[in-house]
C-alpha cells in the first residue's frame, strides 16, 4: 500500500522537524496511492500530528484523493485530509507505523 | 603416493608455506592473525594442517597491501574483506522528464520480482528523485548515469550528472526550499555523499534493506 510507505517517509521527514516546535512547518510527501507522485505538502507539524493522530487518515494534494477508497474529511488551500474506508482502512490500521 | 609440503593440495588449495611464500611473509605471521585477529580461518586438511582457497590467499594479500601501508591487522581485515554485489547495473539516461521514470524501471529490472516491496518502493523513489534532481540541476547536454549495486543488507545507488560545481550555498537553498529529492534521500538512507567539481555532480547513497522492513 503505497500510502502507507509515503506515511512512513513522512514520519521520518516530520521526526527532523519536530525539534523546531509544533509551529514549524516542513514539507511531506503527497500520501495518495500513485507511486509516482512525489508532490510536497507544506504543513505545520501540529497539523500532521493531527492527522497522524488517526492511522485511517492521510493528507494529499487536492485532486489526489481515490473515491472508491477514501473519502475527503477536511480541505485546506493546500491540502486534503482523506479518510480510508472499508479494508483500505484496516491495512491502513495493519500499517500504522506508530501502532507497537 | 606423497606430496611435498608445498605442492598444492586438491582443489586449488595451498598449505601455509606455500601461501607464506606467495605473499612474503612468515608462516607465523599467518598464525598469529588467524589467532589473534580471525584473518581468514584455513581449512583444516586430514593431517590438521591449514588449507587456504584461493580466494583466502586473495583477502590474505589485500590484509597484507593494508598493513604495509601502516593498518593495524585487525582493522586490515574488514578493510579487505569487500563485500561483493549480488547484482549490479548501469544506465545511462538521456536528461529529460522521462529519466526518473526510466530510473524507477532500471530499479525494477535490477530487482526483478523483489523480495521486500518496500525496499523496492523507496530505492525506486530515490533512484527517481535523484535522477529528477539530476535533471532539474545538471547539463543538458550530457547523459545522467545511473549505477545501482545490490548488496545482501543493501543497495548503493551512484547518479552522476554533468555540469558546474555545486556550491555548499546551492545545497543550503535547495535544502530549506524544501530539498528537491535530497530530504527523502536523508530520511531513508543511512549513508550518503556528494561529490561536485567543474565536470558534474555525483551523489552516492546506501539505502539498507533493514530499515525498509
Amino acid at each position: 500500500m503505497n500510502e502507507s510507505l509515503f506515511r512512513l517517509l513522512n514520519e521520518r521527514l516530520e521526526k527532523r522537524a519536530v525539534e523546531r516546535g509544533p509551529d514549524a512547518t516542513f514539507e511531506i510527501v503527497c500520501e495518495c496511492a500513485r507511486e509516482e507522485c512525489t508532490v510536497r505538502i507544506p504543513i505545520l507539524v501540529a497539523e500532521y500530528e493531527a492527522v497522524r493522530s488517526e492511522p485511517t487518515k492521510f493528507v494529499v494534494v487536492p485532486g489526489h484523493s481515490d473515491a472508491s477508497v477514501e473519502r475527503v474529511v477536511d480541505a485546506t488551500g493546500g491540502y486534503e485530509i482523506v479518510e480510508k474506508l472499508g479494508e483500505a482502512a484496516l491495512v491502513a490500521e495493519v500499517e500504522n507505523p506508530r501502532d507497537g | 603416493m606423497r606430496r611435498t609440503k608445498s605442492e598444492p593440495e586438491p582443489g586449488g588449495l595451498l598449505e601455509i608455506g606455500a601461501v607464506a611464500r606467495e605473499l612474503g611473509v612468515a608462516p607465523s605471521t599467518l598464525r598469529t592473525w588467524e589467532r589473534r585477529y580471525r584473518v581468514v580461518v584455513p581449512l583444516r586438511g586430514r593431517r590438521g594442517q591449514r588449507l587456504y582457497d584461493p580466494e583466502q590467499v586473495a583477502t590474505l594479500g589485500r590484509v597484507l597491501a593494508q598493513v604495509r601501508r601502516g593498518a593495524r591487522a585487525s582493522a586490515a581485515h574488514d578493510l579487505a574483506v569487500i563485500p561483493s554485489p549480488v547484482r549490479t547495473s548501469s544506465v545511462r539516461l538521456q536528461p529529460s522528464t522521462h529519466a526518473p521514470l526510466q530510473a524507477r524501471q532500471a530499479i525494477d529490472d535490477l530487482l526483478g520480482e523483489p523480495d521486500n516491496p518496500r525496499f523496492a518502493f523507496y530505492l525506486r523513489l530515490v533512484a527517481s528523485e535523484l535522477v529528477k534532481n539530476a535533471f532539474l540541476h545538471g547539463s543538458a547536454r550530457h547523459p545522467i548515469r545511473m549505477d545501482t549495486k545490490l548488496f545482501a543488507d543493501a543497495a548503493e545507488l551512484r547518479v552522476h550528472n554533468g555540469g558546474g560545481r555545486l556550491t555548499l550555498r546551492m545545497l543550503r537553498r535547495r535544502r530549506r526550499e524544501g530539498g528537491r529529492g535530497l530530504d527523502i534521500v536523508d530520511a531513508l538512507a543511512d549513508a550518503w555523499s556528494i561529490d561536485t567539481g567543474p565536470l558534474g555532480t555525483t551523489i552516492t547513497i546506501r539505502l539498507p534493506v533493514a530499515q525498509s522492513a
